[in-house]
C-alpha cells in the first residue's frame, strides 16, 4: 500500500507540474510544425529533471535543506536575489499563464469568454491554497490530470505509423519551408519547459512539508518526471499525426485538443479538457506556493502551506499577492498561450542560477554524508548543466532572431 | 577610502545591471514588432510567410469544422477554434497590408495575393456564423470555399 501511494505521488509531480500550459502549448506547436525532430528536447529536458529532482529531493529529505534556502547560501545574498527577482517575475508570468489555462479549458467546454472565468480561477486558487490539505491537493489534480493519458491512447487509436514517427525523433532534421533558427527557438522552449526552476522549489519544499524520506522523494523523481515526459511527447506526436497534414500551427489550446477529438470524439475531447484544467490548475498551485517558498526561504521567514496564516503570515501573504497579481495579469486580455511561450524561453536564463548550486551541494558530506553524488551522476548533472547553460544563452537571441517563433 | 571606492564601484556595478536589464526588456518588446520590408525579395518572402500562416489558421478551421460535422466535436469548441482562426486570420490580413511595397513590382504582387487573402478571412466568417447557426449546410459551402480559396493562395506560399 506504501508503494502505491509512493507512486501516486510520482504521479501527482508529473500532472502538476511537470505538464503545464506551457508544456501542453510547447507539444502542441512542435508536434504540429515540426512533428517528432524534436522529441529529443522533451527527452533531454526530462532527463535534465529526473537528475536534478532527484538530488533536490536528496538534498530535502537527507540535510532537510530546500532548494531556495541552499541556492541563497551557495551563490550568496546578491546573486541569489537576481535569481530571487528572476524566478519571481517567471512564476508571476507563469501564474498568469496558468490561469488563463483553467479559464480557457472552461471556454472551450462552456463556450462562454475565459476573461469571465479568470477571477473565479484565481479565487479557487487561493482557497484551495488556504484551506485545503497539501496530500488532498496534490491527489486530486495529479488523479483527475490522468485523463490526459488519452494523447497516448489516441496515438493506438489513430493507427500511427509508429515506424515513421521513431524514425524522425531519432534522425531530426528541419521540416521544409522552416527555419533552423524557429526549430532551434522552439528545441529551446521545450527544454525550458521541462525545467522551469518553479517546479524544483516545489518538489524540494513540497517534500519538506510532507517529511518525505528518501525513498518517496527517488520514486517521485523516477515515476513523475518520465510520466510526464510521456504525456508531452505523446501530445506531440498527436499533433504531428493529426495537425501536420493540415499545416496547422497548434499554438492555441483549442487546436492542441483536436488529435483526442479525432481519436475518440466528444468523449475524447470531454477527457482532454478535464485535463488541461487539472494540469493548468495544478501547475498554477505549484507556481503560487512555489513563490511563497523561495520569498520566504530567501528572507529566512517561516514558510509552510501547513502553518496557519497566523504563523507564517509573509509566506501567505506571498501566495496571496501573486495569485492577485496573476489575475490581473489576464484580465488584461493578454494571450495567455504567447504569456507561456515568452515565459518559457525567458526561464531558460534563470534555471542556470536555480539549478547549479543543487549540483554543487549534491557533492558536500557536510550536508549529505555518503550520499553525495556518485561519478555517474556528476557526469550526468554536469553535461546537462552545460545543455542548461547553452540553452539559457541562446534563448533571448533566438526570441528575437525568430519574433518568438513566427 | 577603500570603502568608499568599493562602495562606488558596488553603484557603477547596480547601474550596470540595470541598463543590462533594461536591454533586456526592449529587446523582448522589441521582438513582437513588425520589421521593415526594403526590397522586392523581402517582400516576396513576406507574403509566402502569410499565406503560409494564414494557411495554417484555415486548416485549424477546416479541421474543427469537420470535426463538428462528424459529430465528434462539441459546438463550443468547434465555435471557439473556428472563431480564434477568424480573429488569426484577420489579424494577419491587416498586419500584411500594413506592409509598404518597396517598388511597383511588389505592389502588383499585392495587388494579386490580397484577393485570396480577403476571399479567405470571409470565408472564415461565414463558417463561424453557420457554426454558431448549426447550419450544416452552409458550413459544407463555406468549407468549399476554403479549400478554392487554399488553392489560390498555394501558388504565393511556393514563392519562399
Amino acid at each position: 500500500m506504501k508503494r502505491i501511494l509512493t507512486v501516486m505521488l510520482g504521479v501527482m509531480t508529473a500532472i502538476g507540474g511537470f505538464v503545464d500550459i506551457g508544456n501542453l502549448v510547447t507539444s502542441g506547436v512542435t508536434g504540429s510544425r515540426f512533428g517528432t525532430s524534436l522529441t529529443w528536447a522533451v527527452a533531454l529536458g526530462t532527463v535534465a529533471m529526473v537528475v536534478y529532482g532527484e538530488m533536490a529531493g536528496r538534498i530535502a529529505a537527507v540535510a532537510r535543506h530546500s532548494v531556495f534556502h541552499i541556492v541563497r547560501e551557495r551563490l550568496g545574498a546578491r546573486l541569489a536575489l537576481v535569481n530571487l527577482v528572476g524566478s519571481f517575475a517567471l512564476n508571476l508570468l507563469t501564474v498568469a499563464a496558468e490561469i488563463g489555462g483553467v479559464a480557457l479549458a472552461i471556454q472551450l467546454a462552456s463556450g462562454v469568454s475565459y476573461l469571465l472565468f479568470v477571477p473565479v480561477v484565481g479565487l479557487l486558487a487561493w482557497i484551495v491554497i488556504w484551506r485545503a490539505p497539501f496530500k488532498l491537493m496534490d491527489n486530486a489534480v495529479g488523479l483527475i490530470g490522468l485523463t490526459l493519458l488519452v494523447f497516448v491512447s489516441a496515438l493506438f487509436a489513430l493507427h500511427a505509423h509508429w515506424g515513421d514517427l521513431a524514425h524522425a525523433a531519432v534522425h531530426p532534421t528541419v521540416p521544409p519551408g522552416e527555419t533552423h533558427l524557429t526549430w532551434w527557438f522552439y528545441a529551446v522552449s521545450l527544454y525550458g519547459a521541462c525545467v522551469v526552476p518553479y517546479q524544483a522549489y516545489f518538489f524540494s519544499s513540497g517534500a519538506m512539508e510532507e517529511g518525505d524520506d528518501l525513498s518517496s522523494m527517488r520514486t517521485s523523481a523516477f515515476v513523475g518526471f518520465p510520466l510526464g515526459g510521456v504525456l508531452s511527447v505523446a501530445i506531440m506526436w498527436a499533433a504531428a499525426v493529426v495537425l501536420q497534414p493540415y499545416q496547422i500551427s497548434g499554438t492555441n489550446l483549442g487546436e492542441v485538443g483536436l488529435p483526442a477529438a479525432a481519436a475518440y470524439g466528444k468523449i475524447g475531447i470531454a477527457l482532454a479538457i478535464i485535463g488541461f484544467v487539472a494540469a493548468t490548475f495544478g501547475a498554477c498551485l505549484e507556481a503560487a506556493l512555489s513563490t511563497g517558498y523561495m520569498i520566504a526561504q530567501y528572507f529566512g521567514w517561516p514558510w509552510g502551506k501547513r502553518m496557519r496564516p497566523s504563523q507564517a503570515p509573509e509566506f501567505h501573504v506571498v501566495n496571496m499577492i501573486v495569485l492577485l497579481a496573476g489575475t490581473a495579469l489576464v484580465l488584461t486580455a493578454i494571450d495567455p498561450v504567447q504569456l507561456t511561450l515568452v515565459s518559457v524561453v525567458l526561464s531558460a536564463v534563470a534555471v542556470p542560477l536555480t539549478y547549479f548550486p543543487i549540483l554543487v551541494v549534491a557533492n558536500d558530506r557536510e550536508y549529505l554524508g555518503d550520499k553525495v553524488n556518485g561519478p555517474v551522476r556528476n557526469l550526468l548533472g554536469g553535461l546537462l548543466l552545460i545543455a542548461i547553460v547553452a540553452a539559457a544563452a541562446a534563448a533571448i537571441p533566438l526570441l528575437l532572431l525568430t519574433k518568438a517563433g513566427q | 577610502m577603500d570603502g568608499g571606492g568599493s562602495c562606488l564601484r558596488g553603484k557603477a556595478a547596480e547601474r550596470f545591471e540595470l541598463r543590462v536589464l533594461a536591454a533586456l526588456v526592449i529587446a523582448v518588446l522589441c521582438a513582437g514588432c513588425a520589421g521593415t520590408t526594403t526590397t522586392d525579395n523581402d517582400y516576396r518572402l513576406k507574403v509566402a510567410h502569410t499565406a503560409s500562416s494564414l494557411t495554417a489558421v484555415v486548416g485549424s478551421a477546416q479541421l474543427a469544422a469537420r470535426q463538428f460535422l462528424d459529430g465528434r466535436l462539441p459546438q463550443a469548441y468547434a465555435d471557439y477554434v473556428i472563431s480564434r482562426a477568424e480573429q488569426d486570420g484577420s489579424s494577419i490580413q491587416t498586419a500584411f497590408d500594413t506592409r509598404q511595397p518597396p517598388d511597383a513590382a511588389a505592389d502588383d504582387l499585392r495587388n494579386r495575393v490580397d484577393q485570396p487573402l480577403q476571399q479567405l478571412t470571409g470565408d472564415l466568417t461565414d463558417l463561424r456564423v453557420a457554426v454558431r447557426t448549426d447550419d450544416h449546410a452552409a458550413m459544407d459551402s463555406a468549407l468549399a470555399d476554403l479549400a478554392k480559396g487554399l488553392k489560390a493562395l498555394s501558388t504565393f506560399r511556393e514563392a519562399s
